[in-house]
């Protein structure tokens, strides 16, 4: 991100302007990724068009510039390409966030032309169909992925390879940098894996182990990123330490997420209902929820926290959303933190201060 | 000489924050921080109004002689125009 960019959004945070938001569409999947966070038990009324089209006029006139359209499948919503089109005419940048296993070339000319968005997240999760698919629970995932990268490239869409790291692909880093190279295409990694939204642990049983997150970050760390900077919670992660706020993150200073039944949450990673579009617009709960008061209250105090406890977790962006899943506090020092920011220091042995 | 009304492309992405704007030019890949007045006229860049139109709102909103907002609404529609985010349209 460059200097002025983050003078920008620092001063977003810091002016509570909405600059980013996510909608989780849906959480149909044709996938059954055993690690995925989604609460697919959970059901409700998912938000009509109508809604959506409240949302995205709403968040614009706060601001809004970056969308991320996700699920579950986000294109299995049956409103997905009325919402993408209005994104579009409200100008919107949009990233989509696929599995890509299940697009055909005229599902990708759609997106293309109706949505245009400024980028595609495609989840890959294996240098290898055994892994891949081992991992989706959906024989022949990989190798449909594989055949839709070329339809991707060809297509001219800004795609990133998206990999959450786990037990079972944790060797294969540079195995999926190479799908990604051959491609011509990023490829990110995120070390964490996370429980469920509905508190089941389960997933954390293939998070990857220690000496492989060291590695991840030293094979990260000899490389550079490129394409257009896109604003989320992550792309700020990444930039923390040039980011000039009192504010741990964005979330619920810069940004939201809307699950597919109008709850209003200030991350997807910090799921605390700050109320529910039905009820309550956009705008009104940006305004004056009292839930978000306390959440940027709980994201200024995250920041003193990490400030304070640089000597565990330095390094590394501190998620009061995943401490706050695992302990119930927003602040505590939950296992992942600890790994990344000893793997960050083993990686980057000058960089001692907090990000 | 009318060169009619001026309207961004469709490529452009832009929202403003506070004292300046944040504009995205999706072809090219670029990420742009413009000032307060630029940021004040992308909205009004959809080929419904002419350059004198914005001028006057310049003025208005600015409180700024109309030689100045000439000054700076003529250098910022070339600037987008050179960098073909921009079109006129009749």
């Amino acid at each position: 991100m460059s200097r002025s960019l983050n003078e920008v959004v620092s001063r977003a945070w810091e002016n509570h302007v909405l600059l980013s938001l996510m909608l989780e569409l849906t959480y149909a999947c044709e996938l059954k990724c055993q690690f995925c966070y989604n609460d697919r038990k959970r059901r409700g009324r998912i938000l009509t068009f109508g809604k959506y089209e409240e949302i995205l006029k709403d968040a614009r006139d706060l601001g809004c510039l970056y969308l991320t359209l996700t699920g579950g499948e986000p294109t299995l919503s049956k409103d997905f390409f009325r919402i993408g089109a209005l994104a579009k005419v409200l100008r919107y940048a949009v990233r989509i966030k696929t599995h890509g296993s299940f697009m055909d070339s005229s599902l990708i000319e759609r997106i293309k032309k109706e949505v245009d968005p400024v980028g595609l997240d495609v989840s890959i999760h294996g240098d290898n169909a055994e892994t891949h698919d081992e991992l989706t629970q959906i024989p022949g995932s990989f190798n449909r992925l594989l055949r839709h990268l070329q339809l991707f490239s060809e297509s001219g869409l800004s795609v990133t390879l998206r990999c959450p790291i786990t037990r079972l692909n944790q060797d294969q880093i540079e195995g999926i940098l190479e799908i990604g190279d051959r491609h011509g295409m990023r490829v990110k990694f995120s070390p964490e894996i996370t429980y469920r939204d509905d508190g089941d642990r389960s997933p954390r049983n293939l998070a990857p182990d220690r000496e492989s997150v060291n590695r991840y970050y030293q094979i990260m760390r000899q490389r550079a990123s490129r394409g257009i900077e896109f604003v989320d919670e992550e792309s700020t992660d990444e930039n923390r330490e040039n980011l000039t706020t009192r504010y741990n993150c964005g979330a619920g200073t810069g940004s939201l997420t809307i699950d597919p039944y109008g709850e209003v949450l200030p991350c997807v990673a910090w799921r605390r209902g700050l109320g529910n579009i039905r009820e309550t617009s956009l705008r009104e709960i940006w305004a004056s929820s009292l839930e978000l008061a306390r959440v940027r209250r709980d994201n200024e105090a995250a920041r003193k926290f990490h400030v304070d406890h640089q000597d565990k977790i330095g390094g590394i962006v501190y998620c009061p959303g995943r401490a706050e899943q695992e302990s119930g506090s927003p602040l505590t020092l939950y296992e992942d933190a600890v790994t990344m920011s000893v793997a960050v220091r083993a990686a980057n042995p000058s960089e001692e201060e907090v990000s | 000489m009318d060169r009619g009304k001026p309207a961004l492309h469709a490529q452009v992405r832009y929202t403003t924050v506070k004292d300046e704007g944040i504009l995205i030019a999706q072809d090219e890949g670029e990420v742009h921080i413009v000032s307060e007045v630029a940021a004040f006229l992308l909205p009004l860049l959809d080929g419904s109004l002419t350059v004198e139109s914005l001028i006057e709102k310049v003025v208005d909103a600015y409180e700024v002689d109309g030689g100045t907002a000439r000054n700076d609404v003529t250098a910022f529609l070339d600037a987008l125009e050179t960098k073909n985010l921009l079109t006129y349209v009749p």
